[in-house]
Order: C-alpha cells, then structure tokens, then sequence
C-alpha cells in the first residue's frame, strides 16, 4: 500500500484549468459563484455522548486528502443550495461516481494506509478522473 | 569550483538501514532542524528525505518576507527569534543569505484597522520588537509612490511600520541550511519519497522509503502543505489543517521605487521591490482547498487592480512571472509543533499556513532542542495539537477567514 501526497504537473497535461462545480439545480457553473463548506464529515455527534475530542474532531479535524474526496459545497451566487461532490483534490476536477460514494463510506472503518490505498483503487477501478 | 556541478550539500549519498533521525521534508524547516540538531546537539546521523529536490515546496515558492509583528504574545517571541538569527545564520553558515533590512509597512485603511493594529503594535514593543504607528503623510515620506488620496476603494489611513523586518533570498536560505548540515554529517536524500511510517508498541520503528527502509526511533515530519496529508495518510492523525493553493508573482524589473515591504489586509495584498527590481507581490489563498499549486488569472487581475490604486505608477507595468505554492491554514492560524503524544518519537511540524519562512530559523533550533532533548521547550508549548480539543484556540486571527465553515 503506497501513500503518495503531491501532484504531478507532467501528468495534469491539459486538465490544467480552473475549477466548475455541478450544482445539482443549476447544472455546471464556474467555481467561483460557489462557497466551499468543507470536507464531508460523520454526523454532528450527539450532545448526550459528546466529549471535547469528539466535538473537537467533528468541527476542526480534517484529513485533506489529496486525491478525490468528498466535499460540501454552497452555491451561493446561485440558487443557495448546500450539497456534496467528489473532486479530486490535486486537480480541480470534479469525480462524478456514485459507486465511489458507496466504497468511501465502506473505507471509513478500514486503516488509515488501507483507506488512503484503496482511493487510488476505487478511482482507477471506476474510471475516475485521477 | 567555478565548473564544480557537485552541490553545496554534497552529491549522491546511499540510503542507510538506519538513522538516529528521519526528517521527511527537505524544505527549510526539516534543513534547519537537520542542521541544528547536528550543531547544537551532536546529532549528526540524520536522514533529510525530500521527495522532490531541497526547496521544491514552500521553501522555493514564497514572497521571502520577514517579519514579528504579529498579533498574539505567544506567537511574537517565536517570530522575533527568528529575525535575530538571520545576520548570525549567515555568519556560521559562511553563507550569505541575502538579509535585506529594509523594514515592512502595513497598510491600514479603515478605523478599526488602526485600532487593531494599535494592538500588534503594544504586543510587539512589550515584546522588544520595534514597532510603531505611522500616519498616512509619513507613509507617503517613506515610500512616495504611495497614493494617499481620498479617491481609492480602501484610503490609507496610516500605516504600521516594523524596521527590523526585511526580506531574505530563500533559495540562499534551503542552500545555506543544507551546507551547514550535510557538512556536518546530515545525510539529505532528494527525490527519495517516504511511503510509510512503521510502529511498534507505540514507538516508531522505522520508515519505508522509494530507496529502502530505514530504521529509526524518531521520525519528524515537516513537509510543509503536504504535511496534513502525510501524518493522517501514515500515522492516522488528524489535524485542523486545510490546505489551499497561493499564488505570488513578478513585475519586469524597474528601478527602485519601494524600498520597504509593503502589505494591505483590506485589498489582500503584500509586495516588495526584490534586490533586481522587480515587484513581487502575493495575494490571498485560493477560496477552496486544492493541491493543485496552479496560477490564475484571477489572481493576475486582482494583484494588478489592487497594486495600482495605492501605487498607481504601476499601472501598465507588465507581469512576467506567476507560480503558486501550498499554504496549511490553520483555523487560528497558529501552527501546531508538537511530539511525542500520539506516537513516541513522532514529531510534527505544520499548519504555517504562510508563515513558514519567517519562522523557519528559529522552528529549526527550537525543534531540534526538542526532538534531541524529548523536552519541549517552553517556547513551543503553547503550539501543542490538543489546544483545539482544550479550546485553547490562539486567536492569530481577529477576524477569522472564509475558506471553510471551521472558521
């Protein structure tokens, strides 16, 4: 299982441009009429079993994952949806998969080398944009 | 020497099975730790495993801006320390890093901008560091290009000057530092990539590397923007970090007309006239987290629109270089240097966001006493990773910024 972090720019070729996000209303759009809301995260724990760490992971912690992840957005100079998309992280690009979706949600449990490996599988296997 | 193509640092060396330290990350934070912890601390059976070549990240990327005036108690002496060790650096490094004193300005253009500046400004002098208000005529004294008029988007109502700030050549620094810790025995590995960290019963082990395993008992990771990503990817520790893209940029050269670094908060900018006499200048982050270090013409537009209202000579003047680099931000934009928590004989250094090169001098003494001694000293304490489950929250940022819901 190799973890790489850190982009290479020989292989970007002509993927290099700015970023679009797919509102779910509005269709595509340039990426700048859209707010970022952060990576998507386990549901807001609840208040009775909450202790510091997990209040404290839930509202600080991220694993910026470089490679696609799972992302909230906002269109705020558009119809003012909140709503999540896959992006690979390293180039802008937006991963349209739902199948990736489901094997993400599935890694959550696994070990973390395990997790950071079987993104670069469930993107290859499913002809994700990386 | 003239025809010497062997680096300052020593040419190709054989990857060891084992090192007293591991450092992943040949940027200028690893380098100095490198060097430190060989000339302070007699360790000198270091590894420096840099997946690209030395300086390739931030190191290489940044506007070269020094400076200690900022906002909190903890943060300052931090700073200030770092600033002290330029002129001795380049005296034991028998290297010249290029250390232009020329002071920094900071633009405030607004009332409550002159108020919160009134407060670095008590911070700074309590904390010995000169620093002090100016008003928008003495200003225009120092630099008379500057438009002080009524007639611009944000007026420049006065300004906070810091003398002892400067800028220092980067590339001399990442050359410099590696000098000085190849020759005494560090061993720095280029386009040698970490891939794993091995560890038993709570203690490093060893780490995997493209050239092999290396076994070891202390691994520091200060690899910059990469750094978040690596120490979740390797270790499974989360941080606080988001990482963005930042853009910076050259004018052609021209002569001299600023001789201060110069910075506005309101328009999101920093510029200074480099030793050649271009303008560099560097914006805000990308608005969204992204590896993908890639320039915009968003940015081109924003520099020169901002660039010309405060100083309109500039107008017309042409770009000609444009590169972007990883900043880590943290949501109070402090960073995190901590070590022996989770993982015995794990060190990390991160979430600079863009402070990395100020501080690099001083994070590279204060670390290496700290991963020598397995002491913290107490001038990084306050920079421990549990503050944010304490709530202990630093407050480097009075307004807190929009690139995620976190802040």
């Amino acid at each position: 299982m190799r973890f790489s972090v850190g982009n290479d720019l020989e292989t970007l070729g002509d993927k290099k441009m700015a970023l679009t996000i797919t509102c779910p209303i509005c269709g595509k759009r340039n990426g700048y009429e859209f707010r970022y809301g952060g990576e998507d995260k386990d549901p807001r724990p609840e208040e009775k079993e909450m202790t510091p760490e997990s209040w404290c992971d839930y509202v600080h912690m991220n694993k910026c994952v470089a490679g696609v992840q799972k992302e909230w957005w906002f269109h705020r100079d558009g119809c003012g949806l909140w709503f999540t998309i896959h992006r690979d992280t390293t180039t802008n690009l937006e991963v349209v998969n739902p199948e990736l979706d489901i094997k993400l949600n599935l890694n959550t449990d696994a070990k973390v080398n395990k997790n950071a490996g079987s993104h670069e599988k469930a993107t290859a296997e499913t002809g994700g944009e990386k | 020497m003239f025809l010497s193509t062997k680096p300052l640092w020593g040419g190709k060396k054989q990857v060891k099975s084992s090192y007293d330290v591991v450092i992943i990350g040949g940027g200028l934070h690893g380098l100095a730790t490198a060097y430190y912890l060989a000339k302070e601390h007699g360790i000198t059976d270091i590894a420096v495993i840099e997946k690209n070549y030395i300086g390739f990240g931030g190191a290489g990327r940044n506007t070269a801006i020094v400076r200690a005036n900022q906002r909190t108690q903890l943060n300052v002496p931090l700073y200030k320390e770092a600033l002290d060790l330029w002129p001795v650096l380049t005296k034991d490094l028998d290297y010249n890093l290029m250390f232009n004193n020329c002071g920094n300005l900071n633009l405030l253009h607004s009332e409550a901008a002159v108020k919160a500046a009134r407060m670095n400004i008590a911070t700074a002098q309590f904390q010995g560091v000169e620093s002090h208000f100016i008003d928008a005529k003495e200003a225009k004294e120092l630099i008379p290009a500057l438009n002080i008029s009524d007639d611009i988007t944000f007026p420049i109502h006065g300004a906070m000057f810091h003398p002892p700030g400067g800028i220092v050549r980067h590339d001399a620094v990442v050359w410099g530092l590696a000098k000085g810790a190849s020759k005494l025995g560090a061993h720095i590995h280029q386009h040698t990539e970490a891939t794993a960290i091995n560890t038993f019963d709570g203690k490093i082990a060893s780490v995997e590397t493209s050239r092999g395993k290396i076994n070891t008992k202390k691994v520091f990771i200060s690899a910059g923007g990469y750094s978040a990503a690596l120490i979740y990817g390797m270790l499974g520790i989360k941080l606080p970090i988001s990482v963005l893209t930042i853009q910076a940029m050259v004018t052609q050269p021209l002569k001299p007309l600023l001789n201060y670094v110069i910075s506005s908060g309101a328009y999101h900018v920093y510029a200074n006239q480099t030793l050649k006499g271009e303008i560099a200048t560097g914006a805000h982050m990308d608005q969204w987290p992204n590896y993908t270090t890639l320039t915009t013409a968003h940015y081109i537009k924003h520099q020169a629109e901002a660039l010309t209202q405060f100083l309109p000579c500039l107008a017309g003047v042409r770009f000609m270089r444009h590169w972007a680099g990883l900043a880590d931000m943290t949501p109070d934009m402090a960073p995190i240097m901590d070590g022996n928590d989770h993982v015995e004989g794990f060190f990390m250094d991160c979430g600079w966001g863009y402070f990395g090169f100020k501080s690099c001098s001083a994070v590279g003494k204060f670390m290496a006493e700290f991963i020598a001694e397995d002491e913290k000293p107490d001038i990084l304490k306050p920079f421990t990773l549990r503050r944010y489950e304490q709530h202990q929250l630093m407050g480097e940022t009075a307004a807190l910024v929009n690139y995620t819901p976190d802040n």
